[in-house]
């Protein structure tokens, strides 16, 4: 549908009118309220674009109690993904995330003075949140430094270091290199090497502990089964755990004849 | 200055604990060290004994704390457009409740467990916002057209999108058609969002009408109907 007069906004004028509400030259917007064809163009625009929006406005979008349990490190691994992947593509919940990581990261003075919060002076770059098996930290300092530990692991055949980071933007970071010890042993590929990272057993020390962990269990199960996070080496070796947090973790390093378990790797902010 | 404790903490009755944390209280205004294990034992109560009149003293305890948590949120007055102040602290505690239960979670200091009660009340501001946002966005100005579209059947949004993306071939529409009808940004605010993406405004724009044109021609695919809007 064409409007044939001179002064009739142009479809890109009409789109921009339609789609982002921006103003259209005062003859063409003088011409619109008194040409059928031009309203009826306008209408096209306008429909398709409402039942669009209308449909997948944020269809995609995990609610902020999800986001929020994604912050503190505390969802089954396949959700962790699942949310990790749309923050890459939805700015919108990134900025949630971002902005819910403030939240759990009030400013000190907050917590100090402004508040009467009555027992908040607790150490706070300490603050912990305890999950039944491992203490997530909820508290992130920007400056601190991300550490794992060990950072080297060694077998026959095959090395591996470790190497974390810290980046206030996705939390940290956590690469793993392998390589060969020697190369006499002839060569081991390990592009797509598998590599799990799983919840470490809890280590009871007294009582307390026990009573702390007894209620909760029977999750025990449920919970060993899968790894929270796991990943695959590239071609050269590395693999990259995004997002990880603060922690005790086991990790299998499922290599073609064997595999490397580390039972207690910690990941540490300071 | 140490407490005396006359009896352990579990053994202590509930009133003597809340008269120990509001004690606490005040020496931390005093600014005079001060113990939580009070508050925890309360806690305790609440979330792993799942005693009420635990989870009710603790309520009465931090209202204020969400209460002045919710006057400094950035969101603060459009929040308070759309729900009542209490709402709000009420959601805040349910949500808290609701994740102590459901993940086991328990809390080392008071400062944490705060922390995630702030977070809570985050939450459901933000969730409130998003829900208006949402009925905002099905209500967007019709530019003078009397009819309401009349849709036949609902797509799943999925498969909607899934059909747009087919008639979009280019990465870069698909990306655009994303941010305009997933996240309903202007230009200006996806060159925000997402900077480095594209190269301005100017070049969004050219993608969003290839993107308008592209659909249109392809109405019949996506299975709606507009009143004749999409047949032209
Ligand atoms: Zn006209
Ligand atoms: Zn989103």
């Amino acid at each position: 549908m064409e409007c044939p007069c001179l002064g009739a906004p142009k479809d890109e004028e009409l789109l921009r009118y339609a789609l982002d509400g921006d103003a259209l030259p005062v003859m063409a917007q003088k011409h619109l309220e008194e040409c059928q064809i031009c309203q009826q163009r306008l209408t096209t625009y306008t429909d398709a674009n409402k039942f669009l929006i209308g449909q997948l406005y944020r269809y995609q979008c995990p609610d902020l109690t999800l986001l929020s349990e994604y912050c503190i490190g505390t969802l089954p691994v396949h959700d962790h993904l699942q949310i990790e992947l749309h923050l890459k593509s939805c700015p919108l919940c990134a900025s949630d995330v971002a902005e819910a990581r403030q939240f759990l990261t009030p400013p000190v003075d907050l917590l100090d003075q402004k508040l009467s919060s009555p027992f908040a002076d607790a150490p706070l770059d300490s603050l912990q949140l305890v999950h039944w098996r491992a203490p997530v930290t909820v508290w992130h300092k920007k400056t601190q430094a991300a550490h794992v530990n060990p950072s080297h692991y060694q077998t026959d055949m095959v090395a591996l270091s470790l190497e974390a980071r810290s980046d206030c933007q996705s939390g940290i970071l956590l690469k793993l290199t392998l390589s060969l010890v020697s190369e006499a042993e002839g060569p081991i590929l390990f592009d797509g090497t598998r590599v799990e990272l799983y919840h470490a057993v809890p280590i009871l020390t007294g009582d307390q502990q026990l009573n702390e962990i007894l209620p909760y269990i029977e999750l025990l199960p449920k919970h060993m089964l899968k790894p929270v996070f796991s990943a695959q080496a590239d071609t050269s070796g590395q693999i990259t755990f995004h997002s990880i947090p603060v922690g005790e973790y086991l990790m299998i390093v499922y290599l073609p004849e064997t595999a490397i378990v580390i039972e207690r790797l910690y990941i540490e902010e300071r | 200055m140490s407490i005396e404790i006359e009896k352990p903490l579990e053994e202590m009755t509930l009133e003597t604990l809340a008269e120990c944390c509001v004690r606490e209280l005040s020496k931390y205004r005093r600014k005079e060290s001060c113990d939580d294990r009070y508050c925890l034992e309360i806690f305790r109560r609440a979330v792993k004994l799942r005693n009420n009149e635990a989870w009710i003293v603790l309520q009465r305890l931090f209202s204020d704390n969400v209460r002045m948590w919710l006057g400094g949120h950035s969101h603060r007055e459009l929040a308070l457009r759309y729900e009542a102040e209490q709402t709000y602290v009420d959601d805040a505690f349910r949500r808290f409740w609701q994740a102590v239960s459901d993940q086991a979670l328990s809390f080392s200091t008071i400062a944490s467990a705060l922390s995630y009660l702030r977070l809570c009340l985050h939450c459901a501001i933000m969730d409130t916002l998003r829900a208006f946002a949402r009925a905002n966005v099905e209500r967007m100005p019709d530019y003078g057209h009397p009819d309401e579209p009349q849709v036949e059947d609902r797509y799943h949004e999925n498969e909607l999108w899934e059909t747009i993306k087919s008639i979009l071939p280019g990465e870069r529409e698909q990306r655009v058609a994303y941010l305009h009808f997933h996240c309903n940004l202007k230009p200006r605010e996806i060159i925000r969002y997402c900077p480095g993406e594209f190269q301005g405004e100017e070049e969004i724009y050219r993608l969003k009408r290839n993107i308008m044109e592209r659909i249109l021609r392809n109405a019949d695919k996506i299975r709606w109907k507009l009143d004749g809007g999409m047949s032209a």
